[in-house]
């Protein structure tokens, strides 16, 4: 008697554990694609700001941005600014934007400001800065007015991991109040 | 009986905790875009009612130019118009914007004469929330005065 209780409470304890096993590896392989989920999310999420961020920083060159054809070089993103520093003083600097692959491939902006000649359409002098993103490419065209010498809105076209996006820019260069 | 019960409410619990789990993560995940959205919308908001004040003010700038140059060579400060009527008119309720104040600042190039340095800030009760500043150079065209706006620049505390 006391061996068949012994043997059941085992086999009972037996099936309690399996149970327990089933029911652990259950939840934890939910909760683990549910981390796995989330983890995409956030990835998804971070990519997103960088490329907002990417994003927002070339609209902010371009407000400054000249609206002389002349200062311009559409194929590669360059372009002269015109902005006011911290003491008013008046700066004109040359911006460039484009981006990349990496070796390992991921992509990434590039950002290049400094003194670009626009006839031999080469950098004399530069400085560059890296921003991670997932933009997979930026490219410009423009708008320009009748006179065909200045530019009135700048289209930039940029592709993400969601797909191609186009996003319309007014000039505000040499507006006459 | 009282085992099969308790088992059934066992289960009803884990699933419950599975659910709110599934809705606690939607949420989150919501939430964060919805932050991003939320950041970037008023930012642009800001961005353009800063941008309307900036240009009613040179307006009434153009006006006044000559009392304007004149204040400035007289002293070092800056030459202020409070534009917050204009604020309370065209920016979205939703930006709680206080205060709008237009700055003039004479040309720190004295071979520009006819030309100010033109600032247009927007506050709301933290601080301020956009500021943008412009090149105003006085050129006469078909006998009419009229400004010139060059080197816009976007704020450079943000």
């Amino acid at each position: 008697m006391k061996i068949q209780i012994l043997a059941f409470t085992l086999i009972e304890c037996a099936v309690y554990m399996a149970l327990f096993s089933f029911f652990a590896v259950l939840v934890g392989g939910f909760c683990s694609s549910l981390y796995m989920v989330h983890q995409q999310h956030c990835q998804r999420i971070a990519g997103r700001q960088a490329n907002d961020l990417v994003l927002d920083m070339f609209w902010r060159d371009l407000l400054s941005a000249s609206d002389n054809v002349a200062e311009w070089n559409m194929e590669h993103g360059i372009f002269t600014k015109r902005f006011c520093d911290e003491s008013h003083n008046q700066i004109e600097t040359c911006v460039g934007w484009e981006v990349f692959c990496n070796n390992d491939g991921h992509y990434a902006a590039r950002r290049s400001e400094g003194i670009y000649n626009f006839k031999l359409a080469q950098w004399t002098s530069r400085s560059v800065s890296i921003c991670g993103c997932s933009l997979q490419s930026l490219q410009l065209t423009y708008e320009m007015l009748r006179d065909k010498k200045h530019i009135e809105r700048v289209v930039v076209h940029y592709v993400d991991q969601c797909g191609a996006n186009d996003c319309l820019i007014k000039l505000r260069a040499r507006r006459v109040v | 009986m009282k085992s099969s019960c308790g088992a059934a409410v066992l289960l009803v619990l884990v699933m419950i905790a599975l659910a709110s789990a599934v809705v606690m993560h939607r949420w989150f995940v919501a939430s964060l875009h919805y932050d991003i959205a939320m950041q970037r919308a008023r930012m642009h908001k800001n961005f353009y009612t800063t941008e309307a004040v900036l240009h009613v003010g040179l307006g009434v700038i153009k006006q006044q130019f000559a009392a304007v140059t004149k204040f400035l060579s007289q002293t070092s400060k800056p030459y202020v118009v409070d534009m917050t009527a204009v604020v309370a008119s065209i920016a979205p309720h939703d930006l709680h914007l206080k205060q709008a104040i237009v700055m003039v600042y004479k040309n720190p190039n004295p071979k520009l004469k006819d030309s100010v340095i033109v600032g247009a800030v927007v506050k709301d009760a933290q601080g301020a929330t956009c500021q943008l500043c412009c090149k105003a150079e006085r050129v006469v065209v078909k006998n009419e005065v009229q400004l010139a706006i060059s080197h816009f620049t976007f704020g450079h505390f943000i």
